[in-house]
């Protein structure tokens, strides 16, 4: 996002809300909290608005506008109050960046608020890289190990944030293989996982395969769904920890299926 | 009156039909306001003239294409290195030959006038001598013409085509082309005002824009040579 | 065709998984093409331009479309050629069957047509009693084999060489003779061919562009085998769509610039050449009889709809080529001639959504395709498109109607929302193997509760609350 919204200077320090997605928040809620470790580290005050629950992709994608457009709405209004918010997902960002103002684009106060809040949303390897993150003192465990950096598809193509991710880790020390054919989906795709599951498992099985061909033995990204898509498939006992666990040093290795 | 008299007063009549009136008042009830568009093309040729590229340059874009390329400093040389190409690759003689290459001088060659394709419906070997009317660079592709002269077939027909290409004659882009062709902008070079000195018909039937030797990938994406079209493309240019 | 066209597109792909012959042929192809693409655009100093200037050619063609349409039909009958309009399959069939009728044709050579793949026009020929031979190598071998394309630049990729040489034993009675090689198929298929161009009374091709000041059409192979359709017979007969017009040759041009290097990494193809018409008193060659088909079959609906981008479409095939569902099950799957990210989108708006309701949903919309299309087709929000269609007519399967707008209350309900993800949590971390697919591990969340839980109970416990 090429947007230069400057925090409220009145306001020290600027308040960031984390916006946990409905997947970390449920199913992995470390991550939650490595990420306010991460942009606490920064110098911001992280607040996490209660009453988030989900971005709405899931009913936008199945084409139901309306219940988008209810659900976005409600997420703008849990969203105001703050400077930036920061959310560890391409996949959620690139909805409330790109897709929210689509959605009410005949609704002028809906509209201008939505385009208020694509400005201050940013995907957590964008901001933490934009505003200069430093790691601290890294944890021992993980650093032994090699990872392969998975860029999902919503980082490539709707935050543009892959390679914030790739310098972020290169930054923290991280041990990187060279993941082949990055551009490649994983094959979660929300609801295409469950849809069309033969043939998501082909795609994850193809991608878990480039990750044994760089002799990786974990696997990181900045999208949750790709990991426990892989993770799902995966058969050789792989690592899976999101990119601000990594970077925050809390991966504790693999996580118990 | 009979049939072809009656095709031939309604050849230059367009059609009434019920389907061409559905469609064509669809698609005006459908469109936008063409006034709302304004023509955004970023061309890099600022000014319309033609640019010539040199012979060389022309010769590395067409060898990447698969096609062989020499040099001849006249037609009656270009002639006599057909000639060698035959006996070292067994092409079959007698070429077939445009009549006004052969006023060239090259009377050794005794062709075949090859009017009637299906008299030869297996030309192993054959060749077929043409002239392009002129080279596009940045692609290595030659603009060939069906004319009186030179039948649009010779193009496809033959085992082995060679094209005569006069260096002078040897554009950048397509667009280019097109300029030189429908004689939109004066040529610069010399030897392509000669060849505009023949004034070009309102219309040729067919305009062969040919890059290389006829090739298929059809079969497990493996690229063969010489599907239908011919085997191998030789330019030999000119001058 | 698969019995279940479109609509079968589920069990389909399951059997296209399955195929160890199909994966390894669909495994070359994405190779081939996507690495050649690459390289081809790489050579280019500036693509992103090329593609600017193709898809303002092509915006500007779309917003005169019925005035060049004109244009190219006064000018090709001025030519000397016809030019006759249908609106759907049928009428285009029965257009060619009434011409090759009146020239009192026998047998006829096509180049390869996706109009003609779409209005199934070789059955209708066939069944007329007309003797048709394909004569595009990939199309040739699939009319052998009787089965639909999986491919729009490469009808055949789904073959192997072994299968291909099966289908020349058994069709050409030719004798005692090695197959093996690829160079022996494309031989054989050369001398079989020949005889068929020589011999046919009318060659029937499609067209890339249609260029309204000139009334020409522009045809790109790389055989060869179109411009002897269009040359040997008497009579040719272009099969094409309403939405190919252009206004110039340049504009022609533009759209070539971006055509052969997005379809198969090639500058130029091998030919390109451009018919205006009949043959004139002085061409010793070339058709006494030069017709164009127009088809409109749902297009001129499309202009003017949200699906209008689609029109765009130069049928390069770069988005199946990047596409990561179609190279794992190929372009059977699918049910119709159009496969892989185009084929989901025009098959639905062609066909009727109602013979496609798996299509529009048979993608994650990693967005691969609309970055490597040349004319900027954002096909993912057309796909976004069919789905609200579908959602709309309530053509969607019950369980994911009232499955996602339960989801969609919850998420406008937080107290609500978390108490079905402390549900959700207890199924999921109790659910036994069988209730997920065998070759997935269940997924089990980690944690006493959930993160927006462990915030409201104690916000700095930051590191005391990390993993298990």
């Amino acid at each position: 996002m090429k947007n230069n919204h400057m925090p409220d200077q009145a306001k020290t320090p600027p308040t960031a809300a984390l916006y946990i997605t409905c997947l970390a928040n449920s199913l992995r809620p470390e991550i939650g909290h490595a990420c306010v470790q991460l942009v606490e580290s920064l110098g911001f005050k992280v607040d996490v608005p209660l009453d988030q629950t989900c971005c709405g992709q899931p009913g936008y994608n199945a084409g139901h506008r309306d219940q988008a457009i209810a659900v976005a709405k409600t997420q703008i209004t849990a969203l105001q109050e703050y400077d930036w918010v920061v959310v560890p997902s391409g996949s959620c960002a690139g909805m409330i960046i790109n897709h929210y103002p689509r959605l009410f684009a005949q609704d002028t106060p809906w509209l201008e608020q939505a385009i208020q809040l694509a400005a201050r949303t940013r995907e957590l390897c964008q901001f933490l890289d934009e505003q200069g993150w430093q790691p601290g003192t890294p944890s021992k465990n993980h650093t032994q190990q090699t990872w392969a950096y998975h860029t999902s598809c919503s980082c490539r193509r709707e935050t543009h944030s892959h390679q914030h991710g790739h310098r972020l880790l290169l930054k923290a020390g991280i041990r990187l293989a060279h993941l082949h054919d990055q551009e490649v989906c994983c094959g979660f795709g929300g609801t295409f996982a469950a849809k069309f599951d033969p043939l998501s498992s082909r795609m994850g099985q193809k991608k878990l395969a480039a990750v044994e061909q760089c002799s990786a033995s974990g696997v990181t990204s900045a999208d949750l769904g790709c990991l426990l898509q892989l993770q799902s498939l995966d058969r050789s006992g792989l690592s899976f920890c999101h990119i601000a666990e990594l970077l925050a040093g809390t991966c504790a290795g693999e996580h118990k299926p | 009156m009979d049939r072809k008299m009656a095709r031939k007063m309604d050849r230059n009549k367009v059609s009434d039909s019920h389907a061409r009136y559905q469609i064509l008042a669809k698609l005006r009830a459908r469109a936008r306001d063409p006034s709302t568009m304004r023509n955004s093309r970023q061309t890099s040729q600022k000014s319309l003239s033609i640019q010539y590229q040199s012979a060389d340059e022309f010769a590395a874009a067409a060898s990447r294409n698969g096609a062989l390329v020499a040099f001849a400093a006249s037609e009656q040389d270009a002639l006599q290195t057909v000639k060698t190409l035959s006996e070292e690759n067994e092409w079959r003689q007698p070429p077939t030959i445009a009549p006004a290459l052969l006023e060239s001088g090259a009377g050794r060659h005794t062709h075949t006038p090859w009017r009637s394709p299906s008299a030869n419906p297996k030309p192993v070997g054959s060749v077929a001598i043409t002239r392009a009317f002129c080279g596009i660079q940045d692609t290595g592709t030659l603009l060939c013409l069906a004319t009186a002269e030179q039948p649009g077939s010779w193009n496809f027909l033959a085992e082995h085509h060679v094209v005569l290409l006069d260096k002078d004659c040897i554009v950048r882009g397509k667009a280019d082309a097109w300029r030189l062709l429908t004689q939109k902008q004066l040529p610069q070079k010399q030897l392509a005002q000669k060849q505009l000195a023949q004034k070009q018909p309102a219309r040729h039937w067919a305009i062969h824009l040919i890059s290389g030797p006829s090739r298929t990938a059809d079969i497990e994406q493996t690229i063969q040579l010489g599907a239908h079209g011919p085997r191998t493309l030789t330019v030999i240019l000119v001058g | 065709m698969n019995n279940n066209g479109a609509n079968g597109f589920a069990a389909q792909s399951r059997q296209a998984l399955d195929d160890p012959a199909l994966q390894s042929a669909l495994g070359h192809a994405q190779s081939g093409f996507v690495k050649k693409r690459a390289q081809a655009i790489a050579m280019v100093d500036d693509f992103e331009r090329l593609k600017a200037n193709a898809q303002a050619a092509k915006r500007q063609a779309l917003a005169n479309l019925a005035p060049l349409l004109e244009q190219f039909e006064q000018n090709l009958v001025r030519n000397g050629g016809e030019v006759h309009w249908a609106q759907s399959p049928q009428e285009l069939n029965a257009t060619v069957m009434a011409i090759a009728r009146n020239a009192n044709a026998r047998r006829i050579i096509k180049g390869k047509s996706m109009i003609g793949e779409e209005c199934d026009l070789n059955a209708a020929l066939e069944s007329a009693g007309f003797d048709v031979v394909e004569s595009d190598l990939g199309e040739y071998i699939i009319q052998l084999a009787k089965e639909p394309p999986s491919h729009i630049i490469a009808p055949a990729i789904h073959k192997t060489r072994q299968q291909v040489a099966e289908l020349f034993r058994q069709y050409h009675a030719l004798g005692e003779r090695g197959l093996d090689a690829i160079s022996d198929l494309v031989g054989e298929a050369r001398t079989v061919l020949r005889e068929a161009f020589l011999t046919a009374d009318i060659g029937i091709t499609g067209a890339n562009v249609l260029v309204a000041e000139n009334g020409s059409i522009a045809l790109v192979t790389n055989e060869g085998n179109g411009d002897l359709s269009a040359t040997l017979p008497r009579v040719h007969i272009v099969v094409t769509s309403i939405e190919k017009v252009v206004a110039s040759m340049e504009d022609a041009s533009l759209i070539l610039e971006v055509l052969a290097r997005s379809a198969t990494g090639q500058h130029m193809s091998a030919y390109t050449s451009f018919y205006s018409g009949p043959r004139q008193a002085q061409d010793p060659d070339g058709p006494d009889q030069f017709h164009v088909i127009l088809l409109d079959n749902g297009r001129s609906e499309m202009l003017g709809s949200p699906f209008e981008p689609m029109l765009n479409c130069i049928k390069c095939g770069a988005c199946l080529n990047h596409c990561p569902v179609y190279t794992n099950v190929g372009g059977h799957a699918y049910g119709w001639v159009y496969p892989g990210p185009m084929g989901s989108v025009l098959t639905p708006l062609l066909q009727g959504l109602e013979t496609a309701l798996p299509l529009p949903n048979a993608s994650t919309f990693c967005g691969r395709c609309e970055e490597v299309c040349p004319m900027g087709i954002p096909l993912p929000d057309l796909l976004r498109q069919l789905r609200a269609q579908q959602y709309e007519q309530t053509r969607e399967p019950r369980r994911w109607r009232w499955g996602l707008g339960l989801y969609s209350w919850l998420s406008r309900h937080p107290r609500a929302f978390a108490w079905s993800l402390r549900l959700s949590r207890a199924v999921l971390r109790w659910v036994p193997q069988r209730a997920w697919p065998k070759q997935r591990t269940p997924i089990r969340p980690s944690g006493d509760t959930t993160f927006l839980e462990q915030w409201r109970n104690g916000p700095k416990n930051g590191a005391q609350n990390g993993p298990q």
